[in-house]
């Protein structure tokens, strides 16, 4: 792609990011598809979790894929957001993001608090007063919330510089299941760093997430499921680049009728 | 003497006065590379040394892992 067509860079808590696409890194068949699905992709932030060590165990016990992970954050300048999976109340958020904020040696926090089991929807009340605590207590916080427009409003008012709302419930692969509530986020704040996170599961959801106007799309499942996960990785990464040119391109307005394209004046004979 | 820690849901003996820091070298693993907390609450790598055990504490440690 010639530089001068590249999409714009985006901003999350004073970083500039050239990418448009967050990557997460669970499900892989192995490291070496992680790593290489990490590269490819093109991704400049990359989730991990935290999980309690098993009775008993010794040593890292992860199989090598935090290994991999670190050995492409390296090869691509990538940054780590750690999250708070498995939280189901804003006190065990707040602990844990400070346990992860110590472990990866960063303030960035993708904020997950549950409340619904079925749908891992999540818990509007309890995210909102983690969020309060964790930005006083210095965090860079990223809300995985729903399109509730409201809920987005009061994450703002408690400091929150980054919304996430979902597109669908996590590892459903649905895509963008109400569209209309992502557009009025949209155009409700307009100069918000927004993500769509969870439930795209076909690089066409994330072209519509960024024809929208989010400035990125976050996903797993989409790309580690996938029958090549590497493949499917540089596949996302080349639809968050047309979503967003198509954006910035400013689509054209649909119409009922047809419009004829080529210009030749009229029927040719009028036999 | 002895006391007696929840360590990762297991019921754990230990001898009286072990400290944080020194459970987690028992446990052969690498301070840095794990995080802790103590009945709910996270524990700092550098309060690990301070931190005596009590009996009845519950402990939790943490790894890395992939995520979404």
């Amino acid at each position: 792609m010639h530089p001068e067509l590249a999409p714009s860079p985006w901003t999350a808590y004073g970083v500039t990011l050239h990418s448009r696409l967050l990557l997460g890194t669970a499900g892989y068949p192995s490291p070496q598809a992680l790593h290489e699905a990490i590269v490819a992709s093109g991704t400049e932030v990359v989730t991990v979790g935290l999980r309690r060590i098993h009775a008993g165990a010794s040593g890292a016990g992860d199989n090598g894929h935090i290994a991999a992970i670190q050995s492409a954050l390296r090869e691509r300048g990538a940054r780590l957001l750690p999250n708070t999976a498995g939280c189901r109340t804003a006190r065990e958020a707040i602990e844990l993001s400070h346990l992860a904020r110590e472990l990866y040696d960063t303030p960035w926090i993708k904020l997950e608090v549950v409340g619904d089991e079925q749908t891992l929807q999540p818990d509007p009340w309890e995210l909102v007063t983690a969020a309060e605590q964790l930005i006083r207590d210095g965090f860079a916080v990223f809300p995985y919330c729903t399109d509730d427009l409201v809920t987005c409003q009061r994450l703002l008012d408690v400091g929150c510089e980054v919304l996430m709302p979902w597109g669908a419930p996590i590892g459903s692969g649905q895509g963008l299941i109400n569209p209309w509530a992502l557009r009025t986020l949209r155009e409700r704040w307009p100069d918000v760093p927004m993500v769509v996170d969870a439930g795209i599961g076909a690089p066409a959801h994330a072209v519509q997430a960024m024809e929208l106007g989010y400035d990125a799309v976050l996903l797993n499942s989409a790309v580690s499921q996938a029958r090549e996960p590497v493949r499917m990785a540089a596949a996302f990464g080349a639809a968050v680049q047309a979503g967003r040119l198509g954006f910035e391109a400013g689509v054209m307005a649909p119409q009922s009728m047809a419009v004829a394209t080529t210009p030749v004046g009229g029927r040719p004979f009028l036999l | 003497m002895t006391l007696h820690v929840l360590l990762n849901g297991e019921l754990t003996e230990l001898p009286k006065g072990t400290t944080l820091a020194a459970l987690i070298v028992q446990r052969d693993l690498t301070p840095e590379a794990v995080g802790s907390a103590i009945n709910g609450r996270h524990v700092p790598r550098a309060a690990r040394a301070e931190r005596v055990l009590d009996d009845g504490d519950t402990v939790t440690l943490f790894q890395p892992i992939v995520g979404g």
